[in-house]
């Protein structure tokens, strides 16, 4: 029906059966079926997304986008959220060095360079 | 002192402390303590320690654990600080207020200097200075280190009897607070912490997957341990991303109020650092830029640093002469002039070609250009398990393996820092030169050898180095030094004007560094090995036979058993033991023990009677495949003290220096064993 991995789910209310909101449609859920889904709240409140999510590394250059999904471990994804790579944050890919690795993004106005293997596990929505 | 890296801090702490300011170490760790004095309002003296820049006290190499470990006060050889001077980056408030709300956590009196607002002001940001003293209630500074501008009230801040406390209350979300909470008992409990630190500690501790702990630092209480692993493995279970959720919620509170304080004044166009940069990373231009820079840097070091060397050389030759002839004939003369003053020399004779190249190490972070350059090379770099940061250190290894080595400092991560310095003494140094020079000369006499030949065997050496450096490193980080393939994480500040006054500091403080740190061992070495050689004494020998029948001679003798395989004999042994002193002395002392004098620009008597040199058999010495198994093994082999005391001194231990003669000494005889035991088999003699 939808509700599967990196899908972007809104809780509208319930506390033993569920109620939420996915891609325009209403489900409701059992207590039981709801326990074993697990997912990652978003900071901010903004629009389920229009868009597919890419993982960073295939981004064009030049477009911007806004992140979606970070790997849970690891010590450079927490070294990317603490610069300010959260779920919710706008970036943009600058460019990519010469030889193709590694990258160059804007955020929070200030230019972060990672490689590509790191890239590739943070999702992301193109910004039309 | 903290901040993150490129906010302005040590063009700040220059400012406020400019000559007054020391260098050492902190004990147990290869990180550097900077510490200075400045004065307040009132003319009382300040102690300022400008800690390592980090981006967060949940620390990730041994820089930012020290600096997390200092501001929490777990460091016995330095006290927690009454106050701290946060400098933040105007040009991206967000992010550098994240250090910021960690360190309030701490509860201890703070001074925030907003950094950079010229360039911020370029940028179209127009920050309410007023409204952030407001919302964090610590005095905020603004400030222009470069220009000088803000200093005077940043004094006055520092000279403040009082600082009031920040209103610092956010909320620990709710899915931790449980556990902040016994954790937080647990340290004032057993641990003895202060209420607000053991919070600001919990906080951390949650943060810290895998987060780096250092020597010297004063380790938790069990209890508080075990706390800590039962709640992890509780999350774990539950799915509960603790780390992510504490960086949200401190994003959020920080996102408030950088909305309530920054004006942006909409999207600016590409700025200036931006035009450069599309030229500087240009896939054509880009390698251009580099290139230039690269060959101008080590040019420099090959040239400008000779007229600085002769001089010192003629110099120290000129006091020898001078003790010389101004003392009695004996041994303590000698032991003055060819021990001390021949050992002293042999130190400063590297100052040139070091400050030279932290100079320019200095002026290109400054620009901001060292950031693009480590951008650039690090693919090629990763391939063998570098960072992009090591290839400057590398580079300049071919001039010097030891200003190349005191430049790893700039790389964060401990296992490839130490394996760069493994490598570094393989790329050809400048030292190995004449002895290339020498073999090359015997090997192909004659002017008639077209000089396309002399320079295809140099460079045959210059490869073999320069793939030795590469292969071993990608070995180590295979094996030995195993560990997770380095972050590329990295900021690229905008470019800016160097900071000549910043850069000559740091030139000046390597070098003074050199001398202290490096130079006791190297002359206390270099009289030992003088010693050698000039022991026992047997008056009326001509220098050739002195040198035969000194402990070194017989040093010679006792190694060639060794070195026969690889086509050397003993006289070649007596070289090879002086090399220990610099390389390039293999060629003097060939030229005692074979009786020839020789300098550097004519090389051929000693050429000539090397050529005439035999075994006992009769048959010559030098033929051409010992003439490359010679170079082989200058090419591998660890000689030079100067270089082994330079790397105990970097790597703060006898141990790495110590693997690093067995293992490039031991490729040096297999290589050359091979070289030399194949070349017979196949007929070439």
């Amino acid at each position: 029906m939808g509700l599967g991995e990196s899908a972007f789910v809104t809780k509208i209310s319930g506390t033993s059966t569920i109620l939420c909101q996915l891609n325009g449609t209403r489900i409701a859920l059992s207590h039981d079926a709801a326990k074993n889904i697990l997912v990652e709240p978003l900071v901010s409140r903004s629009a389920p997304p229009a868009m597919p999510t890419v993982s960073l590394s295939s981004l064009a250059v030049g477009s911007s986008a806004t992140v979606r999904e970070f790997p849970k471990s690891g010590a450079a994804f927490l070294r990317l959220r603490e610069m300010g790579l959260l779920a919710g944050t706008r970036i943009t890919l600058i460019r990519t060095a010469p030889l193709g690795d590694p990258i160059e993004i804007k955020v929070r106005g200030y230019h972060l360079t990672l490689r590509k293997s790191e890239a590739d596990h943070v999702l992301v929505e193109k910004t039309v | 002192m903290v901040g993150n890296p490129n906010c302005g801090k040590s063009t700040l702490f220059n400012a406020l402390t400019g000559l007054k300011q020391k260098v050492g170490n902190y004990p147990g760790v290869t990180v550097e303590k900077k510490v200075g004095t400045t004065y307040s309002q009132h003319g009382q003296p300040i102690t300022v320690i400008d800690l390592p820049g980090t981006y967060s006290l949940a620390a990730r190499s041994p820089d930012e654990a020290v600096t997390r470990d200092v501001l929490l006060g777990r460091r016995a050889d330095t006290p927690m600080p009454d106050r701290i001077l946060c400098i933040l980056d105007a040009t991206n408030l967000e992010r550098n207020l994240y250090l910021l709300h960690q360190i309030l956590d701490l509860g201890r009196p703070v001074i925030v200097v907003l950094n950079m607002m010229d360039l911020a002001a370029q940028a179209g940001l127009n920050i309410r200075v007023a409204r952030l003293e407001h919302e964090l209630g610590v005095p905020v500074i603004p400030c222009e280190a470069v220009h000088g501008k803000g200093l005077v009230e940043l004094r006055v801040a520092m000279s403040r009897l009082e600082i009031p406390l920040a209103r610092h209350a956010w909320d620990v979300p709710a899915a931790i607070a449980p556990a902040i909470s016994e954790l937080q008992a647990s340290l004032v409990a057993n641990d003895g912490k202060s209420p607000l630190i053991a919070r600001a500690e919990a906080l951390l501790l949650l943060t810290d997957q895998d987060s780096v702990r250092v020597a010297g630092s004063v380790p938790l209480h069990a209890k508080t341990h075990e706390i800590l692993q039962a709640w992890q493995k509780r999350w774990e279970g539950e799915g509960t991303d603790w780390a992510a959720t504490l960086v949200n919620s401190r994003y959020d509170a920080i996102g408030t109020i950088a909305a309530e304080v920054v004006l942006a004044a909409g999207e600016t166009g590409p700025t200036r650092s931006d035009k450069i940069d599309a030229v500087v990373t240009h896939p054509i231009w880009g390698w251009a830029i580099l290139g230039a820079i690269m060959t101008a840097m080590f040019v420099s070091i090959f040239t400008l640093a000779e007229y600085p060397m002769n001089f010192i050389d003629e110099h120290v030759a000129a006091l020898a002469d001078f003790v010389k002839s101004s003392m009695a004939e004996g041994d303590l003369r000698d032991l003055i002039t060819d021990g001390a003053i021949a050992g002293v020399g042999g130190v400063i004779i590297f100052l040139p070609q070091i400050l030279i190249l932290f100079f320019f190490i200095g002026l290109l972070e400054s620009t901001g250009y060292m950031a693009r350059a480590a951008f650039i090379m690090d693919r090629l770099m990763s391939r063998v398990g570098l960072n992009g940061k090591s290839f400057i250190p590398l580079l300049s290894s071919y001039a010097c393996a030891i200003p190349g080595i005191m430049a790893t400092r700039t790389i964060e991560q401990p296992k490839d820092r130490l394996v760069t310095i493994l490598v570094a003494p393989l790329m050809s140094c400048s030292a190995r030169l004449p002895v290339y020079l020498l073999m090359i000369a015997a090997l192909v006499p004659g002017d008639r050898v077209p000089v396309m030949t002399k320079v295809g065997i140099m460079l045959a050496m210059y490869a073999l180095g320069t793939f030795g450096a590469f292969g071993f490193a990608w070995l180590f980080k295979r094996t030995l030094l195993r560990g997770a393939p380095p972050l590329m994480i990295m900021e690229l500040p905008p470019y800016h004007f160097p900071r000549f006054r910043d850069v000559l500091l740091h030139m000046v403080e390597r070098g003074w560094i050199f001398l202290r740190r490096a130079g006791t061992v190297i002359l206390a070495i270099s009289i030992v090995l003088w010693f050698l050689s000039a022991y026992p004494k047997s008056p009326d020998a001509t220098a050739s036979e002195q040198l035969a029948q000194s402990f070194a001679g017989r040093a010679g003798h006792v190694l060639e058993p060794v070195i026969e395989p690889l086509g050397f004999n003993w006289q070649v042994g007596i070289g090879l033991i002086s090399s220990f002193a610099a390389r390039e002395v293999f060629v003097s002392t060939m030229g005692v023990v074979f009786n020839a004098e020789s300098d550097e620009e004519d090389t051929t008597p000693l050429r000539d009677a090397m050529l005439n040199a035999q075994w006992p058999d009769g048959s010559p010495l030098f033929t051409p495949l010992t003439c490359i198994s010679l170079m082989v093994f200058y090419v591998f082999a660890m000689q030079c003290i100067s270089t082994i005391a330079i790397v105990r001194r970097e790597t703060n231990s006898w141990r790495w220096p110590l693997f690093q003669i067995g293992y490039m000494t031991g490729t040096a005889w297999i290589v050359s064993f091979i070289v030399y035991q194949a070349g017979r088999a196949l007929g070439f003699q």
